[in-house]
Formats: structure tokens, sequence, C-alpha cells
């Protein structure tokens, strides 16, 4: 077990980047799945078969599926198909897809749990369907949502370890990389997992503070 | 006699005025069942019409379909001559007319339907900021009058949930008055409500009604649609069965069914209705 | 047909694919007994009044929850060789997702515990039942009821999850997948035939996990208040 600390001195500004990326990938990843979900789910509650079907589709597959498989179909099937995407691109369109998927159920769940008779309220005054959408539904919505929303994000960021496997230089694959190099295995991997333990700690604390802060008026 | 008095003021009224709102030969299915059999009739400037009848006739089915939050297959609605929307299912065109046209319909709904993430007085407001366009300020200035009018104005900064069963019912009735409507539409506005607390609301109600605010209510408060209504509208199976003053529909109907169904209350409160000055129409409460 | 039809690459290769993913299945079954068996004193110990043993099992949930998965999977990998034990990929990879499962069956079951109604260890205590009774007879058997379904949903991430035990040497369906492609190319028509299999047999665990619940009345409803 030959361990020396000062190589995380050497190997630190790689392992640094590596953190960025991870962290820029994930908030990328997470953003553009929030909105495909918020959207998909916004059609799906709405119900009309034309729309639910195929929705449904995607969030069954992307759910049915591992991650990594789907990784490997779009970085390594894709150029079959002549799309030839870089390994950040990959990261960050396989997270939000992916993440999306998970986001549509929450936010479909969100607006169902709505009773309707708040929406019949806003429409016997006229109130007009993204206006219901914007001051109604979602206000509600982001309160409900946002424990599983911070759950999921949780999720997405452990998820971004699996990148690692395609190539995406975040923080696994720079880690990676240092103990094939140095033949240190267990301190540099144990650390890492401290470095996303305290990541997912701190994430879950803001989204505690989140809940807290939006759900003022259901205090009875 | 229950009504009387009021009724003798509209009638002259009437009498000048098309009617506000005209339902006319209005059939609905939902699938294989049907849910309102051919209904019309017609609802004047300052009248208050209730409508009556067993669970499940179709009452509040009816009332959805004047503003338009159901659709129906045959027949029209009218609000002043024009039809609001078509037959069938909406159409986008239909739903700018629409829109427009409820405008000058509110409701007032059975379980209150009021937004529990807003505080009252933005709950009133919000139709009005929204639908017509006012400025925030003059929204809520609206508001606070409307809810003074209504017994709440110490409740403004309120979240809806922490209110009574009565209160937010009445804070349902202030928003819908605060929109100024040519009518208000109420569907069952006391049936959710503990018996204690419906007296509250249906106080605001018999004002409303003495100012010569349009009402259309649906109700199971007989008392109620004795005392105050111009006329009484009876549904049973999506069929209007009887129409008339409350006079003639509660204690001299010629319809079979109608006497069936008010035998109970009229038992109650025969008693009552002969007694001089009592369940009289305005200025008695 | 050609007597060169059985040997052709695409038979082959979805040989291949359906023994890794008999693997897969295989390992996840292992997994989903570890998990439980980690679950069930864990939560336990979540439940428990004595306040270290609540956090130490609390600091253990959060460590499993917290870490992405293939980070713990390396970590065990490379650990267990240095506690002296030299495991086949396999069982490390079992050790591994069991462990982390575990974490995630305890909250399950405390869910399941949390939803009971105190009344029913009243009872038990009211009949002259030992705690250890209580728990067996009373508290387990209905935790287990209510918490089938988030159970079952388990047992569908773990399946998914197991795909990263490919990169630890495991021959699952997914190193299938990949050895496939490098030998045979095609990764567009593999991967898609992987992830394909991956689907099937969650649908299947899915359907099969509605049709056990309606059986045995599971889930937080039917635990009455």
């Amino acid at each position: 077990m030959s361990f020396d600390l000062s190589l995380f001195r050497t190997y630190g500004p790689q392992l640094i980047h590596g953190l960025e990326l991870t962290v820029v990938i994930w908030i990328l990843g997470s953003a553009l799945g929030i909105l495909l979900g918020f959207v998909l789910g916004l059609a799906l509650s709405a119900g009309r078969r034309a729309l639910t079907i195929p929705i449904r589709c995607y969030i069954e597959f992307f759910r049915g599926t591992p991650l990594l498989v789907q990784l490997f179909i779009a970085y390594y099937g894709g150029p079959a198909v002549g799309i030839a995407l870089n390994a950040f691109t990959v990261g960050v369109l396989g997270l939000a897809l992916y993440g999306a998927a998970y986001f549509a159920e929450i936010f479909r769940a969100g607006f169902s749990s709505i009773p309707p008779g708040q929406i019949d309220a806003a429409r016997s005054f006229g109130i007009r369907r993204w206006a219901r959408v914007r001051h109604i539904l979602l206000p509600q919505i982001l309160v409900l949502a946002v424990p599983p929303i911070t759950n999921m994000l949780i999720i997405l960021l452990k998820d971004t370890a699996i990148l690692s496997i395609v190539t995406v230089p975040e923080l696994t694959f720079e880690v990676t990389g240092m103990t094939i190099e140095t033949f240190s295995f267990v301190e540099p991997f144990f650390i890492l997992a401290l470095v996303y333990w305290g990541l997912t700690e701190f994430t879950s604390y803001c989204g505690r503070m989140a809940e807290l802060r939006l759900g003022s008026y259901l205090a009875h | 006699m229950p009504g009387a008095g009021k009724e003798m003021d509209n009638f002259q009224q009437g009498q000048e005025q098309r009617p506000l709102i005209e339902v006319a030969g209005v059939s609905k299915w939902f699938g294989p069942l049907q849910v309102l059999n051919s209904v019309s009739f017609s609802v004047n400037r300052s009248e208050v019409v209730c409508i009556i009848g067993p669970s499940g006739s179709g009452k509040s089915t009816l009332l959805r379909c004047i503003n338009f939050l159901e659709p129906y297959q045959k027949g029209a609605i009218y609000l002043r001559g024009e039809r609001i929307g078509a037959e069938g299912r909406q159409r986008r065109d239909d739903e700018r007319q629409i829109e427009r046209l409820r405008r000058e319909i509110a409701m007032v709904f059975q379980q209150f339907n009021l937004w529990p993430h807003m505080r009252v007085i933005d709950n009133v407001a919000q139709p009005l900021m929204l639908v017509h366009k006012k400025p925030r300020e003059e929204a809520r200035e609206i508001a606070r009058r409307v809810l003074d009018k209504v017994g709440l104005s110490d409740k403004l900064d309120q979240y809806p949930l922490r209110l009574s069963g009565g209160q937010q019912q009445r804070v349902g009735i202030a928003r819908a008055l605060a929109v100024n409507p040519a009518v208000i539409l109420f569907d069952e506005p006391t049936s959710s409500l503990d018996p204690e607390l419906v007296g509250e609301v249906l106080q605001v109600m018999k004002q409303l009604a003495r100012e010569g605010m349009t009402m259309l209510i649906v109700t199971h408060e007989m008392h109620f649609a004795a005392e105050v209504a111009n006329r009484v509208v009876f549904l049973d199976r999506g069929t209007k069965l009887d129409e008339g003053p409350p006079r003639d529909v509660f204690f001299n109907s010629k319809n079979e069914r109608t006497r069936q169904f008010l035998q109970t209350w009229i038992e109650r409160n025969t008693l009552l209705a002969d007694r001089p000055g009592a369940a009289a129409g305005t200025g008695a409460s | 047909m050609s007597p060169g039809f059985l040997n052709s690459p695409i038979i082959e290769g979805v040989t291949i694919l359906l023994l890794g993913a008999g693997t897969t299945v295989i390992l996840s079954c292992f997994v989903i007994v570890l998990g439980i068996i980690v679950a069930i004193p864990l939560c336990l110990m979540r439940l428990s009044k004595r306040r270290w043993l609540r956090s130490s099992a609390g600091a253990y949930v959060s460590f499993f929850r917290g870490v992405p998965l293939l980070v713990q999977l390396l970590v065990i990998y490379y650990f267990l060789p240095v506690l002296g034990l030299d495991l086949p990929p396999f069982v490390a990879a079992v050790i591994g997702l069991g462990l982390c499962t575990g974490a995630y069956q305890a909250e399950n079951l405390r869910g399941g515990f949390l939803i009971i109604p105190l009344g029913q260890e009243e009872a038990g205590r009211a009949f002259g039942y030992t705690g250890a009774q209580i728990h067996r007879y009373i508290l387990i058997p209905q935790a287990l009821r209510a918490a089938f379904p988030a159970l079952m949903n388990e047992a569908i991430l773990i399946l998914k999850a197991s795909s990263l035990v490919s990169v630890v040497g495991v021959a699952d369906l997914t190193r299938a997948s990949q050895n496939i492609v490098a030998r045979d190319l095609h990764p567009l028509g593999w991967y898609a035939a992987a992830a394909l299999i991956y689907l099937v047999i969650n649908l299947g665990l899915a359907m099969f996990g509605r049709a056990a619940e309606r059986r045995l009345g599971a889930g937080f409803a039917t635990v009455s208040p």
C-alpha cells in the first residue's frame, strides 16, 4: 500500500479539471433533462393519446435500460447512422435524455395531483392555458416536486461517474487514470468516494432548504 | 307568499329586455349515457333562478355547460343573444370567443376551488390581472373592496387553507364579484359546508340578490330557493320537469315527480309557509 | 437453410448475449438476497432507540446512497485483496452491489415499518408477546408487505445497475455485448440488442411485480390506519 498524499499535488490540476467537468456536465445535463421532462410531463398529464403513447415509449426505454448501454449506443453506435458526437456532448445529452424520462414522471405526478377544480375555476374566469400553467400549476408543482427532483439530481450526479467509461474526462476518469499510472488503487478511489459523498450530502441539504422555503403556504 | 314581492318588480323589467342567458334544447351524452335531455330555459337580468332536483339529475353538468366547462352535443346556449361556443367538441377559434364571454360569467364552486398557494387577496385579484388586464394595484384595490363586502377584510393576507369552509366560500364569491360579471353561476355553493357555516354564505348570497345581481344557482337549500328565487327549475335525470315561481313549483306543482321530490320538504314547511310574513322575499332574513 | 446458418456470427452473438443475460439475472438474484440480509438488521438499527445504533446505520445508508455505484464497486474490488480475500470478480461484484442495495432496501423497509399503526405493537404486548415475537410475527411481515412495491422497484434498479459489473470484469450482458462488438463491430446493432434484452427483462419484472402486488394485497394501502 504505497500511498502518498503528494500524489494529489502532482495530479492536482487534472483532478480539478475532472471535478469541474463533472459539475458542468451534471448541471447542463440536469437542466436540459428538467426542461425536457417538464414538457413531456405536461403533455402526459394532458392525456391526449397521440402524445401519451410515444412519450410513454420514450420513458419506458430510458428507464428500462441501463445508462451505460444507452451511452454505448450513442457514442459507439452513433457514427453508424452518421451521428458522431464527442464524449462531452454524449455525456450531457445522455444524462439529459435519461434524466428527462424520470423528470417527466415526476412532473406528470405533480400536475395530476392538483385538484381539477382549481383548473375549472381558472377556466371559468377565462384564464388561458399558458397563464393557467404559469400561475396556478407551476407554483404548486414546484413545492411538490422539489423532493423527487432533488433525489433525481443526486442520482444524476452519481451517474456522471459512469460517463468515465465512455471516455468523458470527468472526475472518476481522471482518478482512474491516476490509479493506473501509480498502481495505488484503494486510497484514491476511497477518497473519490468521499468527494462524491460530500457533494451529494450538500445537494440534499440544499434541497431541504428549498423545500422549506417554498412550502410556507402549506403550513396549517 | 315566498318570492312574491321581488317577482313583481322584475316582471316589469324582464318584459323590456331579452333574456340574459338562454338555454335552448341542450342535450348531452357521456358515451351512451344521456345526462341532459333537451333542456331549455332562460334567465333574465337581475333574476335569481334556482335549479333543484335529485342527485345525479345533471344540474351541475348543465351549469358547467353554460360557461362551456363541459361541451354538449345538441342545442345552444346564448349570452345576451350571442351564442357561447359551438356544438360538439371545442375548437380553437371558439376558445377565444368562449374566453371573451367567460369574462362576463363568473362561477362559484362547491369545493370553493381557491388557489391554495396564493393569499386571499391575490386569489380575488388574479382573474382581474390575468384576464381583465388590470394593473396590480387596481386589482388589489377592487379585491379589498369586494372582500370587505363579504365580511372578510381581516383575512386579506391569509392563505386559503387557514380559513373555515364558510370563509373560503365567501372568498370564492368575492372572487366572482370582483370581475363585475353579468351573471354568477353557483354550483351547490353550500353543499360542502358544515351546517353551522352554511348560514354565512347564504347571507352573502341573499345580499347579492337584493342588490339585483343575476344569479343562477344549483342548490339543495330549498328554504333559500323558496325565499330568494324568482323562478325555480326542477331537473330530474337530465330532463326539465317543472319551472316557475317558487310558490308554483313548491306548493302547487302540476308535476307528479316534482311533488314527490319535494314532498318531505313541503310537509316540513307548509306550516312555515302559511305563517304571515314568514319566508318572505326581500327584506326578511 | 445452408449448414452455415447456425454458425453464423449473428446466432453466435445472440447466444453470447443470452448467456450474458443469464449471468446478469443470476447475479441480480444473489444481490437481492444479500441486500435483504443486509437490510433487515440495518433497518432495525435505524429504528433502534439507541442513538449510536441509529447513527451508525444512518451513516452507512448515507454513504452507500451518496457515492456512485461505480466508485463503490471499484473500491470494493480493489479493497478485498487487501483484506486477504482473493475472490473472483463475480463474488466481489455481488458483495459490492449487495452492500449498496442493502442501504436502499433498509430505507424501504423502514418506510414499511413506519406505516404500521402503533396499535399493532401494543396489541402484541398486551397479549404477552416478547419483543422478538412482536417483530417476527407482527411487525416484519407487515413491513415487508407494505414495502413490497418499493422492493420490486429496487429489483428493477439492481438489474440495470448490474451493467456496471462489466467494468470489474464480470461476463454480464453488457460485457458480452462489448466483447461481440470488439470482435465483429456493428456496435449500434449489438448494443441496441443488449438494451432490448434489458428492457424485456425489466418489463417482465414489472409485470410480475404488479401481479404479485395484487395477489399478495401488498403496498401501503393495505395497512389501514
